[in-house]
């Protein structure tokens, strides 16, 4: 379970520090899919990251499992929005997934073996032994979740993951990401700013938006299983649940919603 | 096959316009327009440099090898540097302000100052020619591992790895396409200082003979140094582009096709 607990965040802004968030709170209990929306520039990544452990919050704390989290805790994966930029563009696709294990004790065989089977999952089978820049955005997208898959995380934290890509290699990830959940033995976090996406593959969305941003509503979304593009998509309760989002993010940015 | 005979095409070309440029060489030379024995003939210089070819050949060595000395030599100090400064800020705030003192100071300024520790031999001309190739080496390291992608550094600490596996795994890597573009600038400038050092000081090496065949008047003897010097320089690049492409080709087209 991930803890957040009255974390807040600033930014030097005039000479002063201007709050980022402030004062958020909310679990994350095992193996939920949660999904975090907002406006661009609302502090979801940096959220995200505090999460990670990569940076430190001005106030408040994070706790994993019931520890502080204050550097990358072993167990929790983060997949970055440049996937581009995060993979090692020196190693071959299966080599980056390769790395990941590098601190297993396993053999070099048995890691490749298992990054292999990391590649099958997220369907990149024979494009082991491509770089990075030999493949389009979305393989490099795959090649990234195979990776935060191999570091044996049964917590994955993902920044906007799909948001530069077409809308058909999105929608073959956003059910690679749902399958991905090992029958709910997985907890996923994903911060996106597509409210379509987010009631989608979640279980529950977080609405953060305002003027210093702040929970703007927690909604759990009883959608059925399995998803499906279409009918999931179709369905008068998803329409009912993207009427209520927006609404919220409406009133988060001082407006009414149309 | 079709870029072999490009290729071919390409070269053709190339060798095709340095004869035309023979051509109005020897016209200019034949029409009196030049005093003479100020421009020999193309003839004039291929028979310098073939009747002088062993001597020329011997000399060039002799510069061959002080320009790969004074480039390991210079190589490695810089590189040690920049990568101490890159990737630890108490050195880099430590030794930031002497290092930089240092840089501005011309190469060739240095050749008194060797004279008096070395006297004129080869110790003076690498030396020299060393500490000019330091800085693209200091440059290109410090800056590759500043330059290095924070998310790469990101993903290395969210997979677990400590300070020093990180810098080895993954920093070095990142840095290494740059570090090895300055490696390649820092041998062109070994090559042009270490010639620059034999005309001035003219004991052996292939600037040493242009020098005093300048000062003796033998101006085939001249031009053939001179071209010497520049096939030597071609070579040396040549080599080292080569092995730039082969060591940057897992980095991908934007490194590895740099001319």
């Amino acid at each position: 379970m991930i803890s957040i607990q009255s974390l807040g965040m600033t930014y030097p802004k005039h000479g002063s520090l201007a709050p980022v968030f402030r004062n958020l709170s909310f679990d994350v209990p095992d193996g939920q899919l949660l999904a975090i929306v907002g406006p661009s520039g609302c502090g979801k990544t940096t959220l995200l990251r505090c999460m990670a452990g990569l940076t430190r919050a001005a106030s408040g704390r994070v706790q994993y499992n019931g520890v502080p989290v204050c550097k990358p805790s072993p167990g929790m994966s983060m997949v970055f929005q440049d996937s581009a930029n995060s993979l090692f563009p020196w190693k071959t696709a299966l080599e980056n997934v390769v790395f990941a294990m590098a601190r297993s004790t396993a053999s070099p065989r048995e890691k490749r073996e298992a990054a292999q089977g990391y590649m099958e999952v997220v369907g990149l089978a024979r494009q082991g032994s491509c770089y990075p820049w030999e493949l389009s955005g979305g393989m490099q997208q795959r090649v990234a979740l195979a990776r935060a898959l191999a570091g044996g995380a049964d917590t994955l934290l993902l920044d906007e993951p799909f948001a530069s890509l077409d809308a058909q290699a999105r929608a073959g990830l956003e059910d690679l990401l749902l399958a991905m959940r090992g029958g709910g033995l997985r907890t996923i976090v994903i911060v996106t700013h597509d409210v379509d996406e987010a009631l989608y593959l979640s279980d529950r969305v977080l609405i953060l938006g305002g003027e210093a941003t702040t929970v703007q509503g927690d909604m759990l979304v009883d959608l059925p299983h399995p998803r499906h593009q279409l009918a999931t998509r179709g369905a008068p309760r998803f329409s009912e649940f993207r009427v209520a989002v927006h609404r919220l993010l409406a009133h988060g940015a001082g407006r009414e919603a149309e | 096959m079709k870029c072999a005979h490009r290729s071919t095409a390409d070269a053709l070309c190339g060798v095709s316009f340095v004869a035309i440029l023979a051509a109005l060489w020897t016209g200019v030379c034949a029409s009196g327009v030049v005093p003479e024995g100020q421009l020999p003939s193309p003839y004039e210089v291929l028979h310098a440099l073939i009747a002088e070819g062993p001597h020329l050949g011997a000399l060039a060595l002799v510069t061959v090898r002080r320009t790969l000395l004074a480039f390991l030599l210079g190589g490695l100090c810089g590189l040690g540097l920049g990568l101490g400064q890159g990737v630890c800020p108490v050195f880099r705030k430590t030794t930031g302000l002497a290092i930089e003192g240092l840089r501005p100071l011309p190469s060739v300024a240095l050749i008194p100052l060797g004279i008096l520790l070395y006297g004129m031999g080869d110790p003076l001309n690498i030396a020299v020619a060393a500490f000019a190739c330091a800085w693209p080496c200091f440059i290109s390291a410090r800056d590759g591992v500043r330059g290095v992608n924070p998310l790469l550094i990101d993903t290395a600490r969210t997979i677990g790895l400590g300070r020093v596996q990180t810098i080895r795994c993954v920093i070095l890597p990142a840095a290494f396409p740059a570090i090895v573009t300055g490696l390649r600038i820092a041998l062109g400038v070994a090559f042009a200082v270490e010639v620059s050092v034999e005309l001035v000081i003219p004991k052996q090496g292939l600037g040493a003979l242009a020098s005093t065949a300048a000062l003796a008047g033998e101006s085939g003897l001249l031009y053939a140094a001179i071209l010497a010097t520049g096939l030597v320089g071609l070579l040396l690049n040549n080599l080292l582009r080569w092995a730039t492409r082969r060591l940057l080709r897992p980095y991908g087209q934007q490194w590895s096709s740099g001319a």
